[in-house]
C-alpha cells in the first residue's frame, strides 16, 4: 500500500468527510445522554447540560423516566434486545454454514456454468417490499409468523446469496490441490474441506460472517410484517417510543439506537481488518 | 498398509474424457511400471499427464479403463487407500499448519499413535534437513523449503508407489539439481516405485530408467532412455526430446539393383531394405541427432551444406546448415568450427539414423517390425 503525503487540500476534504459521516452519531449520543426536557428545546442543545442515564434505564426499566414527569411507556426493551441477538446470531451462523458448503460446491463442483451463481442472486433482484406481504399470507398459513424460527428463516433466505457469493471468492482463492492432497492422506471429501478449507479463508468466514450479521441486525421491513406481539426486535422497538401524552420519547429512543449501533461499530473495525488479512491469505504457491 | 517390496503398477486402456466428451485428456493409455522402477512421464503442457497421476492417485475417475496395482484393482478404493503418495507441483502445503504439522497431517489421519508420528516426522525432518523448520508456519517457507515439506509429506506416509508432479519446477536452477540427487538417494534407499512427471528432459533422463513421452493425451512411446533418444517411435518424441531436437529431412526410399536407400536432395543414405516397397518411390522422413552429424571438408559424392549460422555453445557450437533448402542443425567442436557461409559435407553416424513413414509419422522400424 502506498501512502500519499497529506496535502491541505487532502487533510481539508477528509476532515469534511469526517464531520458528515460522525455528526450523526455525535448528535444520537448527545440526545441519548440529554434529560427530557433538552430533548426538542429551542434552540438545539448541542451537549447536554446535565448528562443523564435515565434513557438508558428507561430502555429496561419503563417507570424509571417517571421522574422526570413522562409516563406511558409500556414495556421493556429488553425483549427486543433478546430478539435481535437471538434471530441476528442464529440467522447469521446458519447463512455462513450453508453459504459455506455452496460456495464450495460453485467453486469446485460446478463445471464453469455462468448460470448458477446468477441464478443464487436473482432473489435480491426484486425489492423486499414486493415480497413482504406474500410472506406474511405464506408465513400465516403454515404458522411461521410471530415466531423466531419464522424470522430466522427469512433472514437465513435473504442473506444467504450474500454469504454464498462472497465466500465463493474466498474459496476460488484457495488451490484445489491443497484439498486433494488432505485426500491423498485419506481424508474423505467433507473432513478436507473442514480441515483445509475452512481454515484457510478463516479471515473470509469471518468478515463474511460479521457483513451477514450486520445485515440481519439492522433489518425492519422482514421484522415488522411478520411480528405481532410474540416477537420483536430492536429495530421494531424503536419505532414504538411514541407515547400519547409526551410524543415521541427522542432521548430513550436514541439511547436504544446507541446500544443497536454498538457491535455493529465494532463489528465494521473487526471485518474492515479481516478483509485486508482475507484479500492476501494466498501464501499458497500458485 | 502392509506391502512388501514396492508394487507393480499397470493402466488399462485408461481414458479421461471432461464436458461430455468434448475434451479427451487422456486416451487408451496402456503402461506398465515395474516395482521399484523409476519411470518418468515426458510431455508438454497440456498432454494429460497430471491427469493421469490424478488417476492412478484417486482424485480423478477414469471415463474408462483400469488402475492395477500388483494385479488388482483400485478404481474402487478412495484416494487415501490406495497407499499412493502424490507431491503436487505447487506443492499444495497447508500454509495454515507449521512444518511439523504438515508432516504429521498424513499420519494423524490414519490414526497412528502420537509417539509413533513424532518419530517418524522426526526421522523425515531429519533426512530433508527441515529439522530446524519444525514449527514454523508453512507460510514463512522459501520454495526449496515448501518443495522440501511436500515431499516431506508424502514420503512419510510411506506409500509403495510415489508419484511426482513436477516435484522441482518451481526451484532454482542449483536446488534443483541437489534435490535430484536427494530424490536419487531416496529412491535408492528406500526402493519406491516411482513415476515422475516432468517437462524437463534432463531430469527425466538423470533419475529414470524409462521414459515415456505422451502428447496430446496419448503415449507417444515408452521405452528406455537411449532408445527414445536414437530411436524415437514418433516424429513427435523426436522433435521433443533433445535439444537441439532431432533433424528431421524429408525424402523418399529408392530401390536400385535389390539395395534399398533413402534420397533428400544430395543426402543419400542406406536404408534397410524392408524400408523401400519395390521399385516404386516411397516418401519418408529421416531422423537424425545433430551430434549423429560429422562435419568434413567438400568432396566428390558428399552431400554438401552451406553453414548458415553459429549458435557457440561454451565447448561445443551448434550450426545450422541449408542443404537444398532443408535446415539442419549439427553440433561440432567449437574451436574447430567452419564459419558462416562455409560449404562442408556431411557425414552421417549410419547407426544412428531413424525413419519415419511420412504419413503416420511413426517410426518405421516399429511399423515394419
Amino acid at each position: 500500500m502506498n501512502t500519499r503525503p497529506l496535502t491541505p487540500l487532502l487533510a481539508l476534504v477528509l476532515l469534511v468527510a469526517l464531520v458528515v459521516t460522525l455528526f450523526p452519531i455525535f448528535w444520537i449520543v448527545m440526545t441519548a445522554l440529554k434529560p427530557p426536557t433538552d430533548w426538542n428545546a429551542a434552540p438545539a442543545i448541542w451537549i447536554p447540560s446535565e448528562p443523564t442515564l435515565i434513557n438508558f434505564l428507561t430502555l429496561f426499566d419503563p417507570d424509571a423516566i417517571g421522574a422526570f414527569g413522562v409516563g406511558g411507556i409500556s414495556e421493556s426493551a429488553t425483549a427486543a434486545v433478546f430478539g435481535s441477538i437471538l434471530t441476528s446470531t442464529c440467522a447469521t451462523l446458519i447463512s455462513v454454514g450453508i453459504g459455506f458448503f455452496a460456495a464450495i460446491g460453485l467453486s469446485r463442483y460446478t463445471r464453469v456454468n455462468r448460470f448458477t451463481p446468477l441464478f443464487i442472486l436473482s432473489g435480491r433482484m426484486f425489492p423486499p417490499a414486493a415480497i413482504a406481504v406474500p410472506f406474511v399470507i405464506i408465513f400465516s398459513a403454515i404458522q411461521l409468523i410471530d415466531t423466531y424460527v419464522g424470522l430466522i428463516a427469512i433472514y437465513v433466505a435473504i442473506t444467504l446469496p450474500f454469504a454464498t457469493w462472497m465466500l465463493k471468492s474466498f474459496v476460488d482463492e484457495v488451490p484445489r490441490e491443497v484439498e486433494e492432497a488432505a485426500m491423498i492422506d485419506g481424508q474423505s471429501r467433507l473432513m478436507a474441506h473442514l480441515t483445509v478449507t475452512a481454515p484457510l479463508i478463516k479471515g473470509g468466514l469471518f468478515a463474511t460472517t460479521l457483513f451477514i450479521f450486520i445485515l440481519n441486525w439492522s433489518e425492519f421491513l422482514f421484522a415488522l410484517v411478520l411480528s405481532y406481539s410474540n416477537i420483536e426486535t430492536i429495530p421494531i422497538r424503536l419505532a414504538k417510543y411514541v407515547t400519547a401524552t409526551a410524543g415521541t420519547l427522542f432521548g430513550v429512543q436514541a439511547a436504544l439506537a446507541v446500544l443497536a449501533m454498538a457491535p455493529l461499530i465494532v463489528a465494521g473495525f473487526l471485518i474492515q481488518k479481516h478483509l485486508a488479512r482475507g484479500m492476501t491469505f494466498g501464501a499458497v504457491k500458485r | 498398509m502392509t506391502h512388501t517390496g514396492p508394487p507393480k503398477l499397470e493402466l488399462v486402456s485408461l481414458r479421461k474424457e471432461y464436458d461430455g466428451g468434448d475434451v479427451v485428456a487422456v486416451e487408451n493409455l496402456n503402461l506398465s511400471v515395474q516395482p521399484g522402477e523409476t519411470l518418468a512421464i515426458l510431455g508438454p503442457s497440456g498432454c494429460g499427464k497430471s491427469t493421469t497421476l490424478n488417476m492412478i492417485v484417486g482424485i480423478e475417475t477414469p471415463t474408462s479403463g483400469d488402475v492395477l496395482i500388483d494385479g488388482v484393482s483400485v478404481l474402487d478404493q478412495p484416494a487415501g487407500r490406495r497407499s499412493v503418495g502424490l507431491v503436487f507441483q505447487d506443492y499444495a502445503v497447508f500454509t495454515h499448519m507449521t512444518v511439523a504439522q504438515n508432516l504429521a497431517f498424513g499420519l494423524k489421519v490414519r490414526g497412528v499413535a502420537k509417539s509413533e508420528i513424532a518419530r517418524a516426522v522426526g526421522e523425515t525432518a531429519d533426512m530433508l534437513g527441515l529439522t530446524g523448520h519444525l514449527n514454523l508456519r508453512a507460510d514463512r517457507l522459501g520454495g526449496s523449503e515448501l518443495q522440501r515439506v511436500a515431499i516431506g509429506r508424502t514420503l512419510v506416509t510411506k506409500p509403495a508407489l510415489l508419484l511426482l508432479d513436477e516435484p522441482l519446477s518451481n526451484l532454482e536452477t542449483e536446488m534443483r539439481a541437489a534435490m535430484r540427487r536427494e530424490l536419487r538417494r531416496l529412491q535408492q534407499e528406500i526402493g519406491l516405485t516411482i513415476i515422475y512427471v516432468t517437462h524437463d528432459q534432463i531430469e527425466a533422463l538423470s533419475l529414470a530408467q524409462r521414459i515415456a513421452v505422451m502428447s496430446h493425451g496419448k503415449l507417444r512411446q515408452c521405452a528406455t532412455t537411449d532408445v527414445v533418444y536414437e530411436q524415437p517411435a514418433h516424429t513427435f518424441v523426436a522433435g521433443f526430446i533433445g535439444a537441439p531436437p532431432m533433424n528431421i529431412l524429408h525424402g523418399a526410399f529408392e530401390t536400385r539393383n535389390g539395395e534399398s536407400a533413402f534420397v533428400a536432395g544430395p543426402v543419400k543414405i542406406d536404408a534397410p531394405s524392408g524400408f523401400g516397397p519395390g521399385p516404386s518411390h516411397r516418401r519418408g522422413l529421416m531422423g537424425v541427432r545433430p551430434d549423429a552429424i560429422t562435419l568434413a571438408a567438400p568432396a566428390e559424392g558428399a552431400a554438401t551444406a552451406t553453414v548458415r549460422r553459429i549458435e557457440p555453445l561454451g565447448a561445443e557450437a551448434v550450426l545450422t546448415l541449408d542443404i537444398n533448402g532443408q535446415h539442419l542443425a549439427a553440433t561440432a567442436p567449437a574451436r574447430n568450427c567452419p564459419s558462416e557461409g562455409d560449404h562442408v559435407a556431411l557425414m552421417f553416424d549410419h547407426d544412428r539414423v531413424a525413419f519415419f513413414d511420412a504419413d503416420s509419422l511413426r517410426n518405421l522400424r516399429d511399423v515394419t517390425a
